[in-house]
């Protein structure tokens, strides 16, 4: 629907900043920046000589952040299953799917490329896998193949293949003639659509 | 047996004969007993029948392995087990969501845009669908006097209640009944004008929730619309 409405315009706009602003406040608060800050004060702690006390200190607070953040992401989930807005797969990808830890490279999760294949022969059978630290939940990508489209897109493309080839046969008119109403159709739908929102 | 059938006929024949009549007792001791047939094997349901309930069966056998090996999120207790959301008290600290405040102001400035300077009147829709994890937050008024004046940022927002950490590095746990919360936002960017203003002469965008309307799970909150009314308690 936003499509149609133009590039210009975003529909819900407020829900995507909401949804952005969770993000980059998890993102904010889970990442190794913030770690490396408290790093330099325990170094000054360090050379005081209160060694157990600000590793401590630093634990807790780290901990604290990570739980924040943790809560941010499930909020983050809850909305985007409320509103039916999909979050775009890089985010996802950085979330973890069972315990919501925001995942970063060699702090909360581990990646390591397995192949499954027989002795490790074919190298389209590649896999990225991502463990996360906190809960051991894992997050695979396959490194070689292709990224499959999305299901609406997957589904209208073999629909189309098979309306065409269904119609090969017959006039070329006739096909024409066939689509136009549909996409009325459409057009009434979305209208519907727009009001009922406003 | 073979050789001695009329007895064994008799016998029989007798009792269905003190009940039916001799047609009858003829008819039903032909049918029932001596044509009786014996079943080596069910027979149904059809052998063909039962194969495909099989196939079926491990098809749906394979499906569930299948869903239990996917990663589905935690269960609530199974993440209360781990302490997944767990603020220990060492962490509870003000500076740490300070900078959570700061991203958030941006975010309200974002989201309310000129709407900012128009009032509460206009803004509300937007407000009443904002996220208020991060928001700095004032008890104004409520029903329970001890209550009022906690003022700190929210670190969570469930259905009935903010939980707030203060600026003395206490986290507090305030229900949203019967109470009213004051939020400050200021309108100029802090950055610019700090040098210039006192934080008393910045411009504020104050407004106020009822925390009685409040009470909604902040994610059901982002597509709800509220209705103005008045309201009964005040």
């Amino acid at each position: 629907m936003a499509k149609q409405k133009g590039s210009g315009s975003v529909q819900n706009r407020p829900i995507y900043s909401r949804l952005s602003y969770l993000y980059q406040a998890a993102a904010h608060l889970g990442s190794a920046s913030n770690d490396q800050k408290i790093d330099a004060t325990t170094k000054q702690a360090l050379e005081d000589g209160a060694h157990s006390t600000a590793s401590q200190t630093q634990k807790s607070e780290s901990h604290v952040k990570q739980a924040m953040a943790r809560n941010l992401l499930k909020e983050l989930r809850a909305i985007s299953h409320k509103t039916q807005i999909r979050i775009s797969p890089a985010i996802k990808h950085t979330i973890c799917k069972s315990c919501d830890t925001l995942l970063v490279e060699g702090d909360t999760c581990t990646s390591t490329v397995e192949n499954k294949s027989k002795g490790g022969k074919k190298p389209w059978a590649d896999v990225l896998v991502v463990k996360c630290k906190t809960c051991g939940g894992v997050k695979r990508f396959p490194v070689q193949a292709p990224r499959q489209k999305r299901r609406p897109h997957r589904e209208a493309k073999a629909q189309e293949e098979q309306h065409q080839t269904m119609v090969q046969g017959e006039n070329l008119e006739a096909m024409v003639q066939d689509k136009q109403p549909r996409a009325m159709v459409q057009g009434e739908q979305t209208q519907a659509m727009d009001t009922n929102d406003g | 047996m073979a050789s001695q059938p009329p007895f064994e006929g008799s016998l029989t024949q007798e009792l269905l004969s003190r009940a039916h009549s001799p047609s009858n007792t003829s008819r039903i001791y032909n049918e029932k007993i001596k044509h009786r047939s014996l079943l080596l094997r069910p027979s149904s349901p059809p052998p063909s029948a039962n194969s495909r309930e099989a196939r079926r069966k491990a098809l749906q056998h394979k499906e569930k392995r299948a869903n239990a090996l996917k990663p589905k999120p935690l269960s609530s207790r199974e993440r209360r087990k781990l302490g997944l959301h767990n603020i220990p008290k060492e962490g509870q600290k003000y500076e740490i969501f300070a900078p959570l405040n700061r991203l958030w102001v941006g975010y309200i400035r974002e989201i309310l845009g000129s709407e900012l300077y128009m009032g509460v009147q206009v803004a509300g829709a937007k407000l009443s669908a904002a996220d208020f994890h991060g928001a700095e937050v004032e008890v104004s008024r409520s029903g329970c006097p001890s209550r009022v004046g906690i003022k700190g940022i929210v670190v969570k927002d469930s259905k009935f209640a903010f939980q707030v950490i203060t600026e003395t590095n206490e986290i507090k746990l305030v229900p949203k009944e019967a109470t009213l919360f004051r939020v400050k936002v200021p309108t100029e960017d802090a950055n610019d004008k700090r040098d210039r203003l006192e934080p008393e002469q910045k411009k504020m965008f104050i407004f106020e929730i009822h925390g009685d309307q409040f009470q909604h799970r902040s994610a059901d909150r982002s597509n709800k619309k509220f209705r103005a009314h008045f309201s009964k308690k005040l």
